[in-house]
């Protein structure tokens, strides 16, 4: 049996910013290996896992869950060894100050995100946020010592293993998308309980944060009948109106819109009803920001449907979900490719 | 390659109405080249196959050849022309600028309404005058559509350093146009001068997909932190051929970087590495096509990169020609 | 002219079944294949009997729309927009909503309750809801939930002099023209896509154009117009009345020249009037067309139409008769072999 938390947390620790995926995708094999029958990584770093389905009419069925987390690369070497940063994804520099970080040059360094304390700071200066620019890293040595070892355009990565809070509460970094991933491992670790004709490839795409590239690609190369995205969504908010978020330990979400394919997502809505699955249903009137949006209209136009993981406190070091979450979502995607035969996939392009 | 660099300067190369450069370009790489063709886009491209057997490799270098321009949008009764960009310029920027239109050679200058106000200055409140009397005698040098590109050329600071009004584009070119006529690589070389790149590498892209090598160097200009309160940038000017780890469109592989400064060792010259969070490259387009394609990218150090009067150091082109060639010849 | 019909359809980006129904019911007869594709384009192949030159021609059946996104407490429902909406003019419109249709209002606070100066502020999306009348969030549920849709209620009319107003013309005027031509035959092949969530980023042409692959594609359009009081010529864009808007160059495509010249001789020799779109803003399918794969010749032809996106727009009958007859002299010039060609 999968253990999926245990891999979670694992798969969370494993540094991969945006054009650095090697480190996930190796975890991400050695995570899959058992439930597959094949693993290539392609020529830009998407890991791609396929299991075969059975039978002569098989649909091809590609996951797509992202394997890069948001980073930061080294932007200059300042007087004294001190790393100036740029990001590569998203960050909020508030969530920045004082953080533990990963410096990954010749040698993988420890660093931290310096800042000003509060007995030299003026009233004034307290009343504002430090922007990314003037944020500096600590890595404790001298200037020529870190001159060896660091050079601009090396990535740094958050440093915080992940914590199991109440129940089955998890907090950690980078839980958006390994969670995803776990997800999409679950699922194939369920297939090898079901009898699926379709051909799954599961795909850790790379380079998501920054636009989505992975996914992309890999579907181009892949040209499936359909697709489905894993990727998390907002939690509840204090101050965020209903519609913006979801409950953590609701249950996985289906979005529902324009950019999802109506048929897809009905069917992964029944197939919820009939396991007895609590879900959540987000409607998304444009652009849903995850790998899903491009692989939509790509050559011809490709199906695609997305699930999400409700997590709190997004981009940030303490990114926390429900894992029942994630399991139900892996079980969810399963049972959905249990479900597929040629005749749904011919139908999807009938209006 | 100063003259080289002067002359392209001389051509005019709005988005869309590349085909002065890609003539000029023609004529440079043509006595080299296998084969040179354009496509539907107005992209040129230059191929070297392989002497002997070769790899059976495919390996992109693209260059942009269109500059940031404007684009005749209403000719007034009174013979004014108003307009709006195309690619990153600033409205405020261009009161009083020299512009010539791509079509007719003819030369304006760029006036703005005084009751505009220059804290929030739109392209609606600037115009140009041809000095033509009406409409009708303004028709003769440009219409709706017609682009216009600035008018300054090249002048020399020192032997080394130049100042252009559209290095960012021709730097790039001529950068690209030495490394091919010298490459000699055991890959096939293709060298895609590219259109349309400023209003978001269009050519970039139906070029990539067409020739779907097996791996690409986008070749570009990127702003340099060495001036007075500049944005925290490691380039300097004069500091080497840059070799890109990040730009507002592109993150490149840890190993096509390091393969890049490997061929910069090899060809003993100086490097700087480019992150660049503000510039923008047509990487980024050219990862994107097809299955995905290996990516890198050579950033040639300018100052004042987004005003008329781009400065680039002759020193830093020709370090990205040597590591252009180094790195083809290793494939 | 099915104006009246095409316009009065709902079909907001991504819901555009009404209007695809409608469009399949009048093409069927004069067709050689009808069918969708995976996003829900409708394409219909006419003329594959001949040789190429292969010419694709596309119009958008997605409007801009509202999508219900909550229910009050109170049997309100709160919404967000499907495409680009102006916020500002939605106060006090009615819609259609949900899949009865239901009437709704989007309704704000009476003048006299306001405070002195809020009037000046425009009203935010969180500020307005779809009011259809229910007393409660239980009885709103009944017919409504969320990932429903709306629509203006804007009934079509001609008025003026040769004018007609209604919701849609972008681009259901597109549509019209595209399906009275296909009613003519033609001895080039000629495919026409009506194609979907044009407005939330020019989604449905891309994959349309992958699979159709023609030598070249003209893009039928409602255009921005703003020839009205108060506007320089320079603010126009578009003039209602003076023949169909060629494009020059918008966000999304500098036209290529070829094309351009190639329009702008036929309307000439047809003394068909003409002008060009004189505007950067904006953008239309064939952005998404003319880069597919390694790029395909593509024009953009459009009717303008004054307060595009909003509840009541107005073009010109003229000019959709003019847009219609450039269309097929354009399609009889490449019939005779005369297209432009690198």
């Amino acid at each position: 049996m999968f253990e999926g938390k245990e891999w979670l947390m694992r798969l969370s620790a494993v540094p991969g910013g945006s054009g650095d995926e090697s480190r996930v995708a190796a975890a991400l094999m050695e995570a899959a290996g058992p439930y597959v029958d094949e693993m290539t990584l392609d020529a830009i770093g998407n890991a791609i896992l396929t299991r075969r389905g059975s039978g002569s009419r098989r649909p091809r069925v590609m996951l797509a869950a992202h394997m890069d987390e948001i980073s930061l690369l080294v932007r200059a070497i300042e007087p004294r060894g001190f790393l100036r940063v740029s990001q590569a994804g998203g960050f909020d520099p508030r969530a920045l100050l004082g953080q533990e970080v990963l410096v990954h040059g010749r040698e993988t360094l420890r660093g931290i995100i310096g800042s000003k304390p509060p007995h030299l700071s003026s009233a004034e200066d307290r009343k504002k946020s430090i922007p990314l620019d003037d944020l500096f890293i600590d890595i404790g040595m001298p200037e020529e010592q870190v001159r060896k070892l660091v050079a601009v355009g090396d990535r740094i990565t958050i440093d915080k293993p992940v914590m199991a809070l109440l129940e089955e509460r998890l907090a950690g970094k980078a839980m958006d998308d390994r969670a995803s991933l776990t997800a999409m491992l679950i699922c194939l670790d369920e297939l090898t309980r079901l009898r699926a004709k379709a051909d799954v490839f599961a795909v850790g795409t790379v380079q998501e944060e920054i636009g989505c590239k992975g996914a992309q690609t890999a579907a181009f190369g892949l040209m499936p009948d359909l697709a489905v995205a894993i990727d998390v969504c907002h939690g509840e908010t204090p101050g965020i109106s209903d519609d913006r978020v979801q409950k953590i330990g609701g249950g996985p979400v289906i979005t529902f819109g324009p950019f999802i394919h109506p048929q897809l997502f009905a069917r992964l809505r029944d197939i919820a009803k009939d396991n007895r699955m609590d879900v959540q249903i987000e409607v998304a009137p444009g652009h849903t920001s995850t790998d899903a949006d491009p692989i939509g209209t790509l050559q011809a136009g490709i199906p695609t449907a997305l699930i999400s993981i409700p997590l709190r406190y997004m981009h940030t070091a303490v990114e926390t979900l429900d894992y029942a979450d994630v399991r139900n979502a892996g079980i969810l995607l399963a049972q959905f490719i249990a479900s597929l035969d040629a005749e749904f996939v011919e139908g999807l392009s009938c209006f | 390659m100063k003259e080289l660099i002067r002359g392209l300067l001389t051509v005019s190369g709005g988005s869309g109405n590349e085909g002065g450069v890609a003539a000029a370009i023609k004529a440079q790489v043509s006595g080299v080249a296998d084969e040179v063709f354009t496509d539907i886009l107005g992209n040129l491209f230059a191929i070297k196959r392989p002497k002997g057997a070769g790899s059976g490799k495919t390996v992109m270098l693209i260059a942009p050849m269109d500059e940031p321009s404007v684009v005749i949008t209403d000719i007034g009764e009174n013979g004014y022309l108003r307009f709006e960009p195309l690619g990153r310029l600033q409205a405020s920027a261009l009161i009083g600028a020299r512009v010539r239109v791509g079509r007719t050679g003819r030369l304006g200058v760029i006036g703005v309404e005084s009751k505009a106000d220059h804290a929030h200055l739109e392209f609606q409140h600037l115009f140009i005058d041809l000095r033509t009397a009406d409409a009708a005698s303004a028709a003769a040098y440009a219409q709706v559509g017609d682009t216009a590109t600035f008018a300054y050329g090249m002048e020399e600071l020192d032997d080394h350093t130049v100042i252009g009004h559209a290095l960012g584009s021709r730097a790039a070119c001529v950068v690209q146009i030495e490394a091919f006529k010298n490459a000699n690589s055991s890959a096939t070389i293709v060298a895609v001068f590219s259109s349309q790149a400023q209003v978001g590498s269009r050519g970039a892209q139906v070029a990539a997909y067409r020739i779907r090598p097996d791996l690409a160097v986008a070749i570009d200009i990127s702003p340099t932190g060495d001036t007075p309160e500049a944005k925290r940038i490691s380039l300097t000017l004069g500091g080497g051929a840059g070799i890109k780890a990040l730009d507002r469109d592109m993150v490149v592989a840890p190993a096509i970087r390091e393969q890049l400064s490997r061929a910069a060792v090899k060809a003993e010259i100086t490097a700087q590495i480019e992150v660049s969070p503000q510039a923008h490259s047509e990487a980024g387009a050219v990862f994107l096509s097809r299955e995905g394609i290996p990516t890198g990218g050579v950033a040639i150090p300018v100052r004042y990169a987004d005003t008329l009067s781009q400065m680039a150091d002759l020193r830093d082109m020709t370090a990205c020609v040597q590591v252009l060639e180094a790195f083809l010849s290793d494939l | 002219m099915l104006l009246k019909e095409l316009t009065e359809s709902s079909g907001p980006s991504g819901f555009e079944t009404e209007v695809r129904d409608l469009i399949r019911k009048e093409a069927q007869p004069y067709a050689d294949r009808v069918y969708t594709d995976a996003l829900g384009s409708l394409i219909v192949e006419t003329g594959v009997q001949h040789p190429g030159p292969k010419v694709l021609i596309a119009a958008h059946m997605d409007e801009v729309g509202l999508m219900i996104v909550g229910i009050t407490p109170e049997g309100l429902l709160r919404f967000r927009a499907i495409g680009g909406v102006d916020t500002r003019i939605l106060v006090a419109k009615s819609v259609r909503v949900g899949r009865d249709r239901l009437f709704g209002v989007i309704g704000s606070k009476a003048v006299h309750l306001q405070e002195s100066g809020e009037r000046d502020i425009p009203l935010k999306l969180e500020q307005l809801f779809i009011d259809i009348g229910a007393r409660s969030q239980e009885q709103a549920r009944k017919y409504i939930q969320e990932g429903d849709f709306a629509v203006f209620t804007t009934v079509y009319e001609e008025m003026g002099d040769g004018r007609a107003k209604a919701k849609s013309f972008d681009d259901r005027v597109g549509c019209a023209i595209a399906l009275d031509t296909l009613k003519q035959k033609f001895s080039i092949p000629v495919t026409y896509a009506f194609t979907v969530q044009e407005e939330i980023g020019l989604r449905g042409a891309g994959p349309v154009a992958y699979r159709v692959k023609p030598d070249l594609a003209f893009v039928l359009e409602g255009t921005v117009c703003s020839d009205v009081v108060g506007t320089p010529s320079h603010g126009e864009g578009t003039r209602l009345g003076a023949g169909p808007a060629l494009s020059v160059v918008d966000r999304k495509t500098i036209v290529d020249r070829r094309m351009l010249d190639f329009l702008m001789a036929i309307a000439h020799d047809n003394n068909i009037p003409y002008q060009l779109r004189r505007v950067l803003g904006g953008a239309n399918d064939a952005g998404a067309i003319h880069l597919t794969e390694m790029g395909i010749l593509s024009a953009a032809i459009s009717v303008p139409t004054r307060y595009i996106h909003a509840p009541s727009q107005e073009i010109s009958l003229d000019d959709v008769a003019h847009s219609q007859q450039l269309l097929v002299a354009a399609l009889r010039r490449i019939e005779q072999g005369g297209y432009p060609s690198i």
